[in-house]
């Protein structure tokens, strides 16, 4: 069947395409997409030129929502609300990889070198409709409304959380979050659901530090007050990251653990000496896979946690064309305010 | 209940084509008639379709119909000497079916582009007005001839539009639209090209759903030529 699709052919230019869709496994309409800032890096022209050419046009948005209109094997109802899962494992035959990281827990499948990701090596999700295999989706609670577009960032969140080895029968007493953004907000709250302890967030924005009411929260030139941890996560990104990274190390048990988060595009110096001096031990989190959804969604299902998650959502823009759409990056393309404003989509 | 009603009466005469009609031509492997049942199929505000087929095409309809697994086609109704005759024909075979409440949504099997959007648009004006068109904002000045060879007039283009298709209708105002048409005697009968002109020749006042330039229908070669580039550029 014949489906709409929007791609990103160059920086700032999007176009239509119609795609012949064969339906194979779960045909789903995406009905809320969210844009993320590696969509926008995407839009406008944010990465080197060989990059964006080797990968466009490209369908864009890895955080989304649909509806079930098929599913050929039955698991999934029509008019069943599903998240769709952006990471996809590929056919890899061993030789990237000492061990094979999709078994092991703290790594798995989105940590495959040769796993796919949507809107990055592979199709997103601004599409009419898609044909899905069926363990790339995960039911939505009918408690949970156009919120469960966020589902993704929570998994990251989750994701991040597996990373540092925390679970809530290790967590510590405290844990410190330096990012006032969507992501810092995103983990902060992960954490408080899933580890029950203590959360510190580090920010810069009174205003965006304000919404962090299930936290303490700290200016980033004023932490003395800060307690120390053992679990520090940098969710800052860019340039910045460095600073909180090295104010997070500053502030580590020995033996500590630093989780980082936020992409930055240039390298960025560490305080190594601290690093070797206190044994402590930095790993990378990104993305997220399927158990990250899956916990996502039961944290949406809390109403506590839910109500939280919906300050994220700024508004919702009624997108029918690809004028909405330009419409929808220009504005997410120049916000600075802790959310998103999101789409719902009927091309 | 929502009923399609997919036209694949037509010839394709006016493509050159010997061997069978525009509607049942391939696109890419896949007969044009399925890609618009399938846009139908999937719609979930759609409960059931009326196939009007050309009676030599029936046999091949009915496999593709279980090849591509079109599930909702109740029923197929032969294809009249005119569109009017044509519609009249579903009309007639889904009439046990339905009731005057109900609403039908008929569409040209060579507009193989239909969205859903569409669709549902339609779902939501004929629920409104009883009666709607599906139309796009005319982009071209429209010039007006008598005899083809000059202008007659330059009508005034934001009060013009292009009609596409569904026309949908409340079962009980078509109905009554075409019995009244039928009613006449043939030459009384005023020239009509679709259903909307029908119905509202018949009073009725239609409201408009936006269409899509995509959803053009396969006319001629040309046509056939721009569904087939456009989705050769989405693969």
């Amino acid at each position: 069947m014949f489906a709409k699709s929007y791609k990103i052919t160059e920086p700032k230019r999007f176009e239509i395409f119609v795609e012949d869709i064969q339906n194979q496994d779960v045909l789903v309409r995406p009905d809320y997409l969210a844009v993320c800032k590696a969509d926008i890096r995407y839009y406008l022209g944010n990465r080197s030129r060989t990059v964006l050419k080797r990968k466009f046009p490209m369908a864009l948005i890895h955080e989304a929502t649909g509806v079930v209109v098929r599913d050929k094997k039955g698991k999934f109802k029509a008019g069943q609300r599903v998240v769709l899962l952006p990471c996809r494992k590929a056919e890899c035959d061993g030789t990237k990889c000492t061990e094979c990281v999709r078994s092991d827990p703290h790594l798995l499948d989105n940590y495959c070198p040769e796993s796919k990701f949507c809107s990055s090596n592979y199709d997103g999700f601004s599409k009419e409709l898609m044909d899905i295999e069926d363990e790339y989706l995960v039911p939505i609670p009918d408690c949970v409304g156009s919120e469960a577009v966020f589902s993704e960032l929570l998994s990251v969140g989750f994701c991040a959380l597996r990373r540092a080895g925390l679970t809530k029968e290790n967590a510590p007493d405290n844990i410190a979050i330096w990012g006032d953004g969507i992501m810092g907000y995103i983990i902060a709250l992960v954490a408080k659901y899933q580890l029950g302890c203590e959360v510190n967030v580090i920010g810069l924005a009174p205003e965006k530090l304000a919404m962090f009411d299930f936290a303490n929260t700290y200016f980033s030139n004023d932490i003395d007050s800060l307690p120390r941890m053992t679990v520090a996560i940098e969710a800052v990104g860019g340039n910045a990251s460095g600073i909180a990274a090295n104010q997070a190390i500053d502030k580590l048990y020995s033996g500590g653990r630093l989780v980082l988060s936020g992409v930055a595009n240039d390298n960025v110096p560490l305080n190594t000496r601290m690093i070797l001096e206190h044994g402590l031990s930095v790993r990378g989190t990104t993305r997220s896979t399927r158990c990250d959804f899956e916990n996502a969604i039961e944290l949406l299902s809390d109403e506590y946690y839910r109500e939280r998650v919906k300050k994220l959502l700024l508004s919702t823009v009624d997108v029918t064309d690809i004028k909405d759409y330009y419409a929808v990056f220009e504005k997410e393309s120049k916000s600075t305010a802790l959310g998103k404003n999101i789409m719902k989509i009927e091309f | 209940m929502n009923i399609g009603v997919v036209l694949a009466g037509g010839s394709g005469s006016r493509m050159g084509i010997v061997d069978r009609p525009k509607q049942f031509i391939e696109i890419y492997g896949k007969p044009v008639i399925i890609h618009t049942l399938e846009a139908f199929e999937i719609n979930e505000k759609i409960d059931a379709i009326c196939v009007v087929c050309v009676k030599d095409w029936q046999e091949d309809l009915g496999l593709w119909l279980k090849e591509y697994d079109i599930r909702k086609v109740k029923w197929i109704a032969n294809a009249g000497s005119s569109r009017q005759e044509s519609s009249l024909n579903a009309l007639d075979a889904i009439k046990d079916s339905c009731t005057g409440d109900d609403y039908v949504l008929i569409h040209d099997a060579a507009r193989p582009l239909i969205s859903q959007k569409i669709i549902n648009e339609n779902i939501e004006k004929v629920k409104e007005y009883g009666a709607c068109d599906t139309v796009i904002p005319a982009h071209d000045t429209v010039i007006r001839s008598v005899d083809g060879a000059s202008l007659e007039s330059i009508p005034v283009r934001k009060e013009l539009y292009l009609g596409q298709t569904p026309q949908s209708f409340k079962y009980s105002i078509v109905r009554k639209a075409y019995d009244d048409y039928f009613a006449l005697p043939e030459d009384k009968r005023p020239e009509m090209t679709d259903d909307c002109g029908l119905v509202l020749h018949s009073g009725i006042k239609i409201g408009m759903a936006m269409g899509d330039k995509l959803n053009m229908k396969i006319t001629t070669m040309e046509d056939l030529l721009l569904v087939k580039s456009i989705v050769r550029a989405g693969r």
